[in-house]
This record gives structure tokens, sequence and C-alpha cells, in this order.
């Protein structure tokens, strides 16, 4: 593996903006990064590949397990929650999507910090932005991405025929990102609509959820978190399954940083896993302490020697804490990345990498594109 | 007595299969493809009225005894309103208006966790 300084497009915003990533930018600089690049080899992508296929099995039967065992405590959802739950799984609701963070540095095994399983994104930049890059600057060179025919096909194989999709207002990223969504359904041939989530509207002599012309919603893909859903005024209303959401509810099982130290007791030693607790005592003194359901990097604290040494701001934890070991995050000249295996439909689909200067990967992380040479 | 074409051409087509879907006390979507009888309610819309297509505040041809007059079609009368349309689908405008106004549909109990953050993860 191997990171390269490269000579960014002239245009590479406007590249950008053409096919969606509006967002390319942060404050303080761009989020899209393609003055870097990074260069697998063959053997490195098939080893994400097969750590993304084998550990999305493995989180599936550690979620069976918490059904079975009603650990539900140990996610911290909500007791009105387990019902539709149990019966998304027992159903077997359809998921069409998600993404593993890998701690990897080509030596070795790529090792789970956390499935994004519910509200994945940097979507975008994966499925789209990244190719045209490879196309207009490597044609010669291969990427571990198929996530755009693949979500073409499992809106196909979803079978449904029309669905709307729903993300906050004025938010660049989570508009853009549902827009692509959408997009890949249309071309699967599903009529689409567009739903603020704050617009959505709750009948309540009928007791359905309804769009702002009044049409009744029955299928709903929301870039918005289940753990949210449940704890808002609606959330009451969801009880009785008057939609069916993608992701399905029984995704917040896998997106819940609680299944972590589940996978680690029912699979210890598990080359794909970090040693994972819900109690510092067994890691010793250098752990990962994150909230069970944190995003952007939020309230992520790094121990070394039994002190913080690195520490994210935000406003999660109330839900608990877990512990997990230091990953081995290689460093490429101050540049930490995290390797995203997307996952359509049950299966690895592709990569996207994002970096940081500092060990937690958080909302001003950088997405740097990949190849490989077949 | 008037005739409405519109009447003629709802019997003739769409009416049996959607004027009794949209008929009861929970209607669905309120638009011009739904036909609506004299005085079915829609809350926080109103009474619909069929011959004026649209609905108002008060029943069809509300009698009230102060003024000794009826109402009907947004107006006041001293004769109720005879026509033979007691069923009709509302104008665009009219549709528009009370789907705005409906008061069995509440809004915005969604996204509120998000404070304008991102979902980013």
């Amino acid at each position: 593996m191997q990171r390269h300084t490269c000579q960014p497009r002239p245009d590479w915003r406007t590249q950008v903006e053409n096919i969606g990533l509006t967002y390319h930018s942060h404050e303080d600089g761009p989020y899209w990064n393609e003055s870097a690049c990074y260069e697998l080899t063959a053997d490195e992508v098939e080893r994400l590949e097969k750590a993304a296929k084998t550990l999305h099995h493995l989180c599936i039967d550690a979620a069976e397990a918490v059904i079975n065992h009603n650990w539900w405590s140990r996610l911290g959802i909500p007791d009105m929650a387990v019902p539709a739950i149990r019966r998304s799984w027992e159903r077997d609701d359809f998921s069409l999507y998600g993404r593993f963070d890998f701690a990897f540095g080509g030596g070795g095994e790529p090792q789970l910090l956390e499935y994004n399983a519910d509200t994945p994104t940097s979507l975008v930049e994966a499925s789209v932005a990244q190719w045209f890059w490879l196309q207009d600057t490597r044609p010669g060179a291969d990427q571990f991405n198929s996530i755009h025919e693949r979500l073409i096909a499992a809106w196909q194989r979803w079978g449904g025929t029309t669905i709307h999709f729903s993300s906050i207002k004025d938010h660049a990223e989570d508009i853009q990102t549902v827009r692509y969504l959408r997009d890949t359904c249309e071309q699967a041939g599903v009529a689409t609509h567009e739903v603020f989530m704050e617009d959505i509207g709750w009948n309540r002599n009928r007791e359905i959820f309804v769009d702002l012309a009044g049409e009744r919603i029955l299928n709903c893909f929301k870039l918005y978190p289940w753990e949210w859903l449940w704890h808002e005024e609606f959330g009451p209303n969801l009880a009785g399954d008057p939609v069916q959401f993608l992701e399905p509810a029984w995704k917040m099982l896998l997106s819940n940083k609680g299944l972590l130290p589940i996978l680690w007791e029912l699979f210890p030693g598990h080359p794909n896993l970090l040693p994972s607790h819900e109690n510092p005592a067994p890691l010793g003194a250098d752990y990962i302490r994150k909230p069970r359901l944190s995003r952007e990097g939020a309230n992520v604290t790094r121990v070394e020697g039994g002190v913080a040494v690195e520490e994210t701001a935000g406003d999660y934890g109330q839900e608990g804490f877990i512990y997990q070991a230091l990953a081995g995050l290689p460093d490429f000249d101050g540049h930490h990345p995290v390797f995203g295996v997307w996952v359509v439909d049950h299966e690895p689909a592709g990569l996207g990498i994002r970096e940081d200067t500092g060990r937690i990967t958080g909302n001003l992380s950088r997405f740097v594109p990949h190849f490989f040479m077949p | 007595m008037k005739r409405s074409s519109k009447i003629k051409l709802l019997l003739a087509g769409g009416l049996a299969a959607g004027a009794l879907a949209s008929c009861g006390p929970n209607p669905t979507r309120v638009s011009t493809e739904n036909v609506y009888v004299n005085d079915q309610q829609v809350p926080g819309a109103g009474y619909y009225h069929a011959p004026f297509h649209a609905f108002f505040n008060k029943p069809y041809n509300f009698y009230d005894a102060g003024r000794r007059q009826y109402y009907y079609g947004g107006l006041w009368g001293s004769d109720p309103y005879q026509s033979i349309i007691n069923i009709s689908a509302p104008t665009p405008e009219a549709a528009r208006a009370a789907e705005a106004a409906r008061t069995d549909i509440v809004r915005g109990g969604f996204g509120s966790t998000a404070h304008g953050r991102s979902v980013y993860s």
C-alpha cells in the first residue's frame, strides 16, 4: 500500500460538482482531496473484500444473539423499538447498504473499527467521484468499486414499485446522498418521490404517514438514524409499522457500537475484530472509548497509559460507552487512513478511504481516492 | 335547473372508482382526482359544497336562525341553494387550499434531533 502525492485536475471542483459532490470542501480546505491517492495491491483489495463479507455475516449472527438473548439494554435500544425490530428481523426486511470502517495497513488483516449500517455517508465520493477521477487520471488502473451497479441491481431485487426518499433539509451532503440513491432507484425502474424528514406528516385519523401532497408513504428510504426516529414526537407512531423503511429496523442492531463487545464475546480472537468490552478493565491502560451511538467521530476518547491523549467533542454518550483496543492505524507522513468498505445487498461492493491527521476520524477528515493495478 | 357537463363526465368515468374511495370520515389526499359529496368534511378544510367544487367552513345550505338565511358556496341567501349536483371534484385551487388547511395531518414530528446537523457517519 502506498500513498501518492498527485496533481489535482485543474477543474476538479467543477468535475465533482457536476456529478453531485457539491460538498467537496470544508471551511478549512478540501474534503475531497485528489492531491493524494492510495495505491493498493490486488491482494490487499481481496483481503478488504473478504473481511467485509465475513464480518457482515458475523454481525448478523451477533444481531440474532441479541434478539434471542434479549440483550436490548446492552445496545441501549428503547423498549418501544423492540417489537418493530423483531418483526423486521422475522420478515427479513430488505437492507440496501452499509459501510464497514477498517483499520488496515496493508500487512495483516483489516480490523473492524465500526459498522455504519444504518445511515452511512460518503457514498457519492466512493461510488461516483473517485470512479470518474480514475477514468481521468489513471484509465489503465482498476478500483475496488462496483457500488453503482450493485445499487441498481439491489433496487431491482427489492421489487417495490414506488418509494419516498427522505433526508433533513439544508444539508448538502445528506440531500445529495439521497438524490444519488434516488437516481439509482429510478434507473432500476422504481417510481420515486422526495419528502424531507421535517415535512413528513402523520394523518391522525387514518394513522398513516403522508408526504406534502398528502400521499401515503408506504416505503421510505430515510437518511436519518433509527435511534433518533424512536425518540422524536412521531416515534410512537412507528410501532405499528405504517411504513417500510430502508434501512430496516433490524439494522439498528448492526449500526450500534454496542455490538462490538458482543462480536468479541461471540468470536473471541477473530482476526478481523479488535478486542472490545463494555468496561475498560480487560484492555488495561490503552484503549479507545466510544459512545454506542455517536456520529462524526464525536465523543471518542483515545486513552494511552491510562491518560486521555486525544478526545473529540460532541453531545453523545448518554446511551453508554464501549471500549475497544487501540487499532494500528497506518501513518503516511502524518495521515491516518480509515478504509470504508461498502456493502450493498449483503455483498461487498467497493472502497472509500478517508484520512485524518488525528487518529480519530471525524467530520473534518478528507476523502482520498484509490486505485490498484489489476 | 343547471346541468354540469363535469358531473356527467364524472358519472360516466371515474366516479364509481373514485368517489366511494374518498367518501367517509377519513378522506385521502384532497385532489381534483377525487370526488366529494355535499357536506363531506375534511378536518381543518371544512365542508364540501359540491355545486361550488370547494370546501367551506359551514355545512351546505346551513341555516342561521338569527340571519334567517342559508349558507352555500361562501354566500348567504334567503333560500336554500338548489342544484342537482351533490357530488363533484374540487377545483385545483380548492384542492390545494383544502389540503394545506387540513388539521387531521400534523407535521414536524421527525427531524428535531438533527438540529441542522448532517447524519454523517
